[in-house]
């Protein structure tokens, strides 16, 4: 059963009880379904890696009318367009990643064997988030969850990739943010020139590979885009 | 006839061009966004005669001045504690009409944090999907700086009223009095029930601290602790979501918010709370108080009702003094 409870006067979250493959899915299922075909009052919606949390407006309706809309949507399966892959060069550790080697330890290995874990598989991106663009995947492998930074960073720089949980991201943006940094990616990710933002969507694979920090500049300003065909 | 009355900045405090944000952008991580306190904003949109969303001035901690170069409808809410046009006090939270060259000095608030100014028509400013709302993070935004023109379409070319050479409008305007002590409405959160059973006992005194900004204020004070530790998964949040920190303290979100957040949520201010919150200066107290859900819905309905009162007003007075649209 899919628990809905209130958030605010003005939202629901949704969270699917069941195994957390399955409730990513129901959840990007149903943002899916409200983003082509909006209830009366729909404001927002942001699935995540379990949840969706769907924002209204509670003039125009009210908890248990969106409730009623939210349930009757959520058998409804996620669209599947096909995968692709997009390949995310990094610049592990030093400067670039200041807590690997912090990390690393925490979780009883080395930073190299952490850098292999990180790169060792395509993993699936299960939302685009804050800040601005940033692409979140699941890093099942990880073998104790990260903690967040007790005190967040202030200015985290752009492209930096960081781990929390058993999840790992990109910052697109210089912002703040809590989550350990592993290295940062020389590619930009979204154009503001684009109507989508970005060239990624759920469902998708992310790759990271490994790169020296002198090639840096080959990758530098180059827009993530989807691997070719092979 | 349409034309473009110019704003000409004279001293632009921390002014930027504001609208109501860009809900609906969450699924690529932007924000929302958008006047801090949205109810202050539509009420000066409101009152010459704009639609609610329409782009307008938001300062924050300061005043600011301009001068128009046609005959404007301009009101003053927010925090503002006054306003002067060529040196005369007029009041705030009112329409005005404003002759051409006639400095508009805004002062800067005494209590509370932002001040709007609305011009009646459509002020002209770079929109980013769909909105000219500031948005550090996406990079895009307009301050105002010293001698800078800002163009607003806009019919409006004065009045001229059979009666009177000085057009006066008055309608009533309710809205809540600005102090140094705020009390917030809050319904609880996912997670008010993995909190000790002191938990709501611990909303009662809160610092807001000079760290606070647009993305969230920053209370400090001792709030209760999480029973468990267990590390939580990003999630989506809600503007006015009371998010407690590893740290101390409280963290509660305002329209500039990250879209999700993996800290344990205890309350949400209610959507007219976060109004208030937005008013909220640093060294100001804030004390939380639980409300339920329906009431929290009650008050939301309530304050746009009298919202959409004025509007019918505010329209039914510029028809009946030859306004008959501005844009």
């Amino acid at each position: 059963m899919t628990a809905i409870r209130e958030y605010g006067d003005a939202g629901l979250l949704v969270e699917p009880d069941t195994d957390p493959e399955e409730a990513w899915a129901v959840a990007q299922g149903l943002a899916a379904s409200l983003v082509d075909d909006p209830p009366e009052g729909l404001v927002d919606v942001v699935a995540s890696f379990r949840h969706a949390f769907v924002a209204f407006d509670p003039v125009r309706t009210d908890h248990a009318a969106m409730e009623a809309a939210l349930r009757s949507r959520l058998d409804r399966a996620a669209p599947t367009a096909p995968a692709r892959t997009f390949t995310v060069p990094v610049v592990y550790g030093g400067d670039d990643g200041p807590d690997l080697a912090d990390v690393a330890d925490e979780l009883g290995t080395t930073p190299d064997d952490l850098v292999a874990l990180h790169t060792s598989e395509a993993w699936v991106l299960r939302f685009v988030g804050s800040p601005v663009a940033a692409l979140f995947v699941d890093v099942p492998p990880i073998p104790t969850e990260v903690p967040r930074m007790r005190s967040p960073r202030t200015k985290i720089p752009p492209g930096s990739v960081a781990v929390s949980g058993r999840q790992s991201m990109i910052y697109p943006v210089p912002s703040p943010g809590g989550w350990r940094l592993l290295g940062r990616t020389p590619v930009t990710l979204f154009d503001l020139a684009d109507p989508d933002l970005v060239s990624y969507r759920p469902g998708d694979l992310v790759r990271f590979v490994p790169i020296e920090p002198d090639a840096w500049d080959e990758h530098a300003g180059r827009r993530l885009l989807p691997d070719e065909p092979r | 006839m349409t034309a473009n009355t110019l704003v000409r900045v004279l001293e632009p405090g921390f002014t930027t061009v504001q609208d109501l944000g860009r809900p609906g952008y969450s699924r690529l991580g932007v924000g929302h966004n958008g006047a801090g306190d949205r109810h202050a904003a539509c009420v000066a949109s409101v009152l010459v005669g704009n639609d609610r969303g329409a782009p307008l001035f938001e300062s924050t901690a300061t005043g600011w001045s301009f001068t128009v170069d046609r005959p404007a409808l301009v009101a003053v809410t927010g925090a503002a504690a006054g306003v002067t046009v060529a040196g005369q006090p007029q009041p705030v939270w009112q329409t005005l009409v404003v002759p051409p060259a006639s400095p508009v000095v805004v002062s800067a608030p005494d209590r509370g944090w932002r001040s709007y100014v609305a011009i009646g028509g459509m002020l002209q400013a770079e929109r980013t999907l769909g909105s000219v709302a500031p948005d550090p993070l996406l990079g895009v935004g307009t301050r105002l700086e010293p001698g800078q023109e800002l163009a607003v379409r806009t019919a409006f070319a004065g009045l001229t009223h059979p009666h009177t050479v000085i057009p006066v409008f008055r309608f009533t305007v309710d809205h809540p009095a600005a102090g140094h002590a705020w009390e917030v409405a809050v319904t609880p959160g996912p997670e008010a029930g993995e909190f000790t059973s002191d938990v709501w006992d611990r909303l009662g005194d809160f610092e807001v601290s000079r760290d606070s900004d647009y993305v969230g204020l920053r209370l400090l004070g001792e709030a209760s602790r999480r029973k468990g530790r267990q590390e939580m998964i990003s999630r989506g949040v809600p503007m006015g979501a009371v998010q407690v920190p590893p740290t101390g303290g409280l963290l509660v979100l305002l329209r500039g918010r990250l879209v999700t957040a993996g800290y344990p949520i205890l309350g949400v201010a209610t959507t007219v709370a976060v109004d208030r919150l937005a008013q909220a200066r640093p060294g100001d107290r804030v004390r939380f108080r639980p409300c339920a859900t329906a009431d929290a819905v009650a008050d939301v309905r309530q304050q746009a009702a009298t919202l959409a009162e004025l509007e019918r007003r505010v329209h039914a007075a510029l028809q009946a003094s030859g306004v008959e649209r501005l844009h």
